[in-house]
């Protein structure tokens, strides 16, 4: 598989919190040929893909990521055919009036919408970002009732953005928040079980859902798998100008950022880095004083514990419609967790 | 081709202030034969159509190719991030979050305008967008010497995207505040006039109407046309504002604009012909902003105006909805227009 084109297709299917369906189902698809056992999509929409089942004594590696993306849903329908909608996960209320949308309701087809705002005027020249409990979609219907036959109240709405390349191996679009992610561990699965019989540990995968409002799918499946080794793969804040350079040090195409907190496994961190040294994969640390803001914190508690690793893609204008990622640190992160699952068992390449 | 695919096509164009070859290009390409065109000094697109009579003075007919959007003022040596400046009326806390073209000749190189993510926000940092001075566009160069190869100062740059069906026969999209309004006209074009009539496609109406200043001069109109986007503050569950122009309630037929104040006689005879035709018109008594309206009243020794609005949703943003209900009417509405304004004339 190549990292541009997964990319272009993840970030394509509709996976909003809650409604994970779409991309869950895809994302199967995609890791079944290198599924040892049937690949389970659980009742949250998790995919757990097994690539090769632990055997006794030995160690268990997860890799995890989440494929839900931030969105709104539809509370109810006004009077005059426009679309209330509430927040799924940390949208970004400043950009939002005016900005297109798709409403997966009732066609088969996504019904076009925009964010509705009213346009400042003389006496009132301000713009107030919208609250969160006062955001509408208009579809471009006055007629509650011809409404009601296209959308429903639960219906989740993406923003409508394709996903283009941007010069050199960089590309922007939405829900790059975590479908890049989602797409290290789908290379990262494809090339480990490519050489499975030389493993000696077991490696699951697993696409967790519910991840912007609070690492729901990820909290239960990993439980369910019961892994002794983690490493969760998210995507972290590279530094724009509007940031500071000192506090925020992570740069776009200087490859995965390796996690430090209180929560993940200082000496799997270390072995990360070493590794990434060892075989001339590009790296950066990413130090996080308290919670990491990823499935990483769940997994780190399941049961009695796992030792868990956090790997971030950098990111520019995250949770924004234009998410900017640069494709090689996909493939790097990738090519570090590989190195990673061999390493484990004490496997041999 | 219909209506809503002649304004799909011309909104495909790029063309802020000062760049509006390609849009001139689709409009001349559907222009209809037998009239005769020229091009001015600063890129007007002038169209003469005979009609069944000449009339006694010239008569008008204008709507403005140009969209608002951005130009390149130079590339920032610490991020590669291209600085720019606006170039017209675009509400500027709408900017970021967009996918952007600069162009650069005849390519059009994609980048997106970003910002900083909600998560780093420091608590008293206010929960609004950024001003212009403080947003780049990023087109994923690495150092600034590869964006500097890419794009120059000057280069203009516009909100990508298309115009596409929406709703109940709308179209939703980028330039259609400017480029519905073409299509409308090219339509009258294509019909039997009673009178001749000059066609003028405007430029640079969204920084200061040069080009409607400079055409009403060379055309000398006893009477002028002027076909413009209004904006709508029509959604009800927002509040709507109640003397707001709405979409699917006709064309707009506008008593003044901010700084000054249309032919009265002109406005009278026309709300009386759409009551004749039956085709619902809307009336605007209050306006925010200047255009080619008053560009037209004052170009050499002034001339009186008629403005037919087109009701428009999210005006002077990348995101544009309008009602091919309101511009259907305005089509229907323009033929006895040109009758009647000739017969005022004579």
């Amino acid at each position: 598989m190549d990292a541009v084109e997964l990319i272009d297709i993840l970030t394509q299917i509709r996976g909003v919190s809650g409604e994970e369906t779409a991309v869950s189902e895809r994302i199967a698809q995609l890791c079944a040929p290198f599924s040892e056992q049937p690949v389970r999509t659980d009742h949250f929409h998790n995919v757990i893909c097994t690539i090769r089942p632990p055997k006794e004594g030995e160690p268990h590696l997860l890799l995890e990521a989440h494929l839900d993306e931030i969105g709104f849903m539809v509370s109810s329908i006004a009077d005059d055919g426009l679309l209330r909608v509430v927040p799924c996960g940390g949208v970004d209320r400043r950009l939002q009036p005016a900005s297109p949308v798709l409403v997966w309701g009732k066609p088969q087809t996504p019904v076009p919408g925009v964010v509705g705002y009213l346009p400042p005027s003389l006496d009132d020249p301000q713009h107030p970002t919208p609250k969160a409990d006062e955001m509408v979609v208009d579809i471009g219907y006055s007629s509650k009732e011809k409404v009601k036959t296209l959308v429903s109240p639960g219906d989740r709405i993406t923003a409508d953005m394709e996903t283009i390349r941007l010069q050199g191996t960089r590309v922007t679009g939405k829900a790059l928040d975590n479908r890049s992610g989602c797409a290290a561990v789908l290379l990262a699965g494809e090339m480990i079980a490519a050489c499975r019989d030389r493993l000696r540990c077991g490696v699951t995968l697993l696409f967790g859902s519910m991840e912007e409002v609070g690492s729901v799918g990820t909290r239960s499946a990993a439980y369910d798998i019961s892994p002794t080794h983690a490493i969760a793969v998210d995507v972290s804040f590279s530094a724009t100008h509007d940031m500071s350079p000192q506090k925020y040090t992570g740069k776009l195409g200087d490859g995965p950022m390796i996690g430090y907190s209180p929560v993940l496994s200082k000496d799997l961190s270390r072995y990360l880095e070493k590794q990434a040294r060892k075989n001339s994969i590009p790296c950066q640390t990413e130090i996080m004083g308290g919670r990491t803001g990823t499935d990483a914190d769940a997994i780190a508690i399941i049961r009695g514990g796992v030792k868990t690793g956090l790997l971030s893609i950098p990111q520019r204008y995250m949770h924004t419609p234009v998410e900017v990622i640069d494709t090689e640190d996909v493939r790097q992160t990738a090519m570090l967790m590989l190195f990673y699952a061999y390493d484990l068992g004490g496997g041999v390449l | 081709m219909t209506l809503s695919e002649r304004i799909q096509e011309l909104c495909g164009a790029v063309g802020t202030p000062g760049n509006e070859v390609e849009v001139r290009r689709r409009i001349s390409s559907l222009l209809p034969d037998g009239c005769t065109r020229r091009v001015d000094t600063l890129g007007n697109l002038l169209v003469e159509k005979k009609g069944a009579k000449a009339p006694a003075s010239p008569i008008l007919f204008s709507a403005h190719m140009d969209e608002p959007g951005l130009i390149v003022e130079n590339v920032d040596p610490l991020t590669a991030g291209v600085r720019f400046a606006l170039s017209g009326n675009l509400d500027t806390h709408l900017l970021s979050g967009r996918k952007v073209w600069v162009l650069s000749g005849t390519e059009r190189i994609p980048g997106v305008i970003g910002i900083k993510p909600i998560h780093v926000l420091r608590s008293t940092e206010p929960d609004e967008p950024m001003p212009a001075e403080d947003l780049f566009i990023d087109l994923g160069c690495m150092k600034k010497e590869d964006a500097e190869k890419l794009v120059h100062p000057g280069d203009a740059a516009a909100f990508a995207g298309a115009v596409t069906p929406f709703g109940h026969r709308m179209l939703r999209g980028r330039a259609l505040d400017s480029r519905s309004a073409c299509a409308v006209l090219l339509g009258l074009l294509e019909q039997d006039l009673p009178y001749d009539i000059t066609a003028v496609f405007t430029v640079q109406r969204e920084t200061g109407s040069a080009g409607m200043k400079t055409a009403a001069f060379q055309v000398q109109p006893g009477a002028a046309v002027v076909l413009e986007s209004v904006p709508s503050a029509d959604l009800a569950s927002l509040g709507a504002k109640k003397d707001s122009p709405k979409l699917e309630e006709g064309p707009v037929l506008s008593l003044r604009e901010q700084k000054s104040f249309y032919d009265r006689e002109l406005f009278v005879r026309c709300q009386e012909l759409a009551e004749q035709e039956k085709i619902p018109v809307q009336i605007r008594s209050a306006a925010f902003g200047t255009g080619d309206g008053l560009a037209a009243q004052t170009a050499g020794r002034g001339t009186r105006v008629l403005e037919l609005g087109i009701p428009s949703r999210y005006s002077r943003t990348p995101c544009c909805v309008q009602s091919l209900k309101d511009l259907d009417a305005l089509e229907k509405l323009l033929l006895p227009v040109v009758g009647m304004v000739g017969d005022i004339l004579s």
